[in-house]
């Protein structure tokens, strides 16, 4: 079931209980599966075409068949198809070209209709994989989560249990009611909450590259369920995981839940459990499981798709995630994967990247290690230092190129580029003018030899000398490094418009040393 | 789905029509009276149970053999349905409906379009209107709808 529960949700006050390392034990191998129920970025519902909403006054997105009103038939929205079917070819599924939908039946005020739109018979994708490496996070070199199949499906709507004195009720917004859903299930392949958490982070990731999901789980728009077993024991289902944390600390909790079990002698039952932020609590047992009395539904005909659609549709994908950070760690970018890495988490870092690059090097002749450099260590270090997210708007790309140029011509120092480049961000307006006039009328423009006097050298010199001399004196007794540190005072002192070399020269002559 | 084409055959002359449907070949209740049904056999008081149980309702325990009678005959019914052999039905229907490419699902998606009279579109209805209870826009279920 995709129902929202009205157990408090832990977001991101999740207590971080099992921070130590983990490591699952050799006498009882863990195997984890999950299942992800992603909202398709449509604006359209899946059965109807009123729109879909975040955040919305509730019930006013809803069209009468959402509301189930006596007489209302559904009609597939074929947006929610193609997103479905993108979904399967990125992951490598296998599509079915002749799937139908199936009702499943369970009586709740979220769901009017008594019954969910699934496919439970025949799913429109089946297997299909996800490939792990070691560079991504987890200890082996590579693993293969196998994908069991998606099926594509309608969510329900929320509901909000009131209770007060004398009377308890339930709030229902069917706002969310009809939303595509897709549900890809693993099989269980998983054997450490590392892989669990590097798996959803690449899946969002892919399913944002697709334009599939916005991947988000904090707004809902992606939410997970586990199953957890011990040494191949009984299977139980974690849900109401609103945050990659919780689906973590939920496994590690859950897995030592069962140890005692079994250390106890007693049996792991097969149930539904929850996660209240601490621990995982009882849903519900085998025993008490709805009956779900699945039906194919007879108001939809079955989705018949020609053979040539699933090579169509490859042929039109973008890269995946995978395939972008090969790329950047490859020829002409040789990116560090850490660099590459943030690259490939970040659509907006990644775009303005690859435009930057091609500009700036294959335009300008930049240094092809420079852009990078400049991008994520400096303007998103800056973003960050700022509590920002990256907003590729913020600098204009033709600013960034051309303070680059500027270095390169060696029209202002490095270190003057960066001071400017705080300067540009805090003034955005200045992004609007010359750079190089912007550069000579703050004074960052690096002098040439012939502009610099001596005698103003000589004096900046000297004033650091007098202001660092325990640095002097271990210098002088033969520890040269200290050097660097007067030059860097020396640059901070004129704002780097004077070559470091210049200063280095200056202070050796100085202080006497070689 | 608006996308796929049914087709439709020529249409019958009347007196072909009022023919077959005048002629009787067999009557309703001869399939609730089927002699032998195994599944007819297990619905008891705990089927009821059951079943009300997952639609919600409830009803007084004095009635449900009259609920038990009736819920036979329909198990009977659908007994029937079942033993009907639709394979070559089955076969017919699949080829109603042109299968769907990736030029044509994308001029479905081109050319789709809310419409007013199926209150899809903003303030086409008042869904408010319906209830006689509501808080704050939200329709309002009684008597709890506790979570497991």
């Amino acid at each position: 079931m995709i129902r929202q529960s009205t157990l408090k949700r832990s977001f991101s006050t999740t207590p971080q209980l099992y921070n130590k390392k983990f490591r699952p034990l050799a006498e009882y191998p863990l195997m984890c599966g999950l299942e992800i129920h992603s909202q398709l970025k449509t604006p359209h519902k899946l059965f109807s075409l009123s729109e879909t909403s975040f955040h919305e006054d509730p019930n006013t997105k809803i069209s009468y068949f959402d509301a189930a009103l006596p007489g209302t038939q559904p009609t597939l929205n074929p947006e929610a198809l193609l997103l479905a079917l993108r979904a399967a070819v990125a992951l490598g599924s296998s599509v079915n070209l002749d799937s139908t939908f199936d009702r499943k039946h369970y009586f709740y005020g979220d769901q009017p209709m008594g019954y969910q739109i699934t496919q439970h018979y025949n799913p429109y994708a089946k297997g299909g994989s996800v490939k792990l490496w070691k560079r991504d996070g987890i200890s082996e070199d590579e693993k293969t989560i196998r994908i069991e199949q998606i099926q594509l499906e309608q969510d329900t709507g929320k509901s909000v249990y009131v209770e007060t004195e004398g009377e308890s009720y339930s709030k229902i917004d069917l706002n969310r009611t009809n939303v595509p859903l897709i549900e890809m299930v693993t099989k269980p392949d998983f054997t450490h909450p590392d892989e669990v958490k590097v798996f959803i982070k690449k899946f969002q990731n892919l399913l944002r590259y697709m334009d599939i999901c916005s991947g988000d789980l904090e707004t809902g728009a992606m939410r997970v369920d586990v199953n957890v077993s011990i040494r191949g024991g009984e299977r139980v289902e974690l849900k109401n995981l609103s945050t990659t944390s919780a689906v973590i600390s939920a496994i590690k909790y859950e897995y030592k839940r069962q140890i005692g079990l079994v250390e106890k002698g007693e049996a792991v039952v097969q149930e539904t459990r929850g996660w209240d932020g601490k621990k995982t609590v009882r849903l519900r047992t085998k025993e008490d499981a709805l009956d779900y009395r699945y039906m194919p539904d007879p108001e939809l005909p079955p989705m018949l798709l020609s053979d040539e659609i699933v090579g169509q549709l490859k042929a039109e994908m973008p890269q995946t995630p995978d395939q972008v950070l090969e790329s950047l760690l490859s020829t002409p970018y040789n990116l560090s994967l850490k660099d590459a890495t943030i690259l490939t988490y970040n659509l907006d870092l990644l775009m303005y990247y690859r435009m930057l690059f091609d500009v700036s090097v294959n335009a300008h002749g930049i240094d092809p290690r420079t852009p990078g450099n400049w991008l994520i260590h400096e303007l998103l270090g800056t973003f960050s230092r700022n509590d920002l997210p990256f907003d590729p708007g913020y600098i204009p790309l033709v600013s960034l190129i051309n303070l680059m140029k500027a270095v390169q011509d060696d029209f202002i120092s490095n270190y003057s580029a960066k001071l400017l480049l705080q300067h540009l961000f805090n003034n955005k307006e200045e992004t609007m003018r010359d750079l190089r006039e912007v550069i000579e009328d703050y004074g960052l423009r690096k002098l040439t030899d012939a502009e610099v006097s001596s005698e103003e050298l000589t004096a900046v010199c000297n004033k650091i000398i007098g202001e660092q001399q325990n640095t002097v004196k271990s210098i002088k007794k033969g520890k040269v490094n200290g050097l660097n540190f007067l030059v860097g005072q020396a640059m901070r002192a004129t704002q780097g418009t004077i070559d470091a070399n210049v200063f280095e020269t200056e202070f050796k002559q100085l202080l006497d040393v070689e | 789905m608006s996308f796929l084409k049914t087709l439709v055959g020529k249409p019958l002359p009347k007196s072909m029509i009022k023919e077959y449907i005048t002629t009787v070949n067999w009557q309703v209740d001869e399939l609730f009276k089927q002699v032998h049904s195994p599944r007819c056999d297990c619905i008891n008081d705990e089927t009821i149970d059951k079943l009300l149980k997952l639609s919600g309702l409830s009803y007084p325990k004095d009635q449900y053999p009259k609920l038990i009678e009736s819920l036979k005959e329909q198990v009977r019914f659908i007994d029937r349905l079942h033993a009907v052999d639709v394979e070559v039905e089955d076969s017919i229907n699949a080829n109603l409906y042109e299968r769907l490419t990736l030029e044509g699902l994308k001029s479905s998606i081109e050319s789709q379009q809310q419409d007013p009279s199926k209150g899809e579109t903003l303030q086409s209805w008042d869904p408010m209107s319906l209830p006689t209870e509501s808080q704050n826009g939200n329709y309002i279920v009684k008597e709890g709808l506790l979570k497991e």
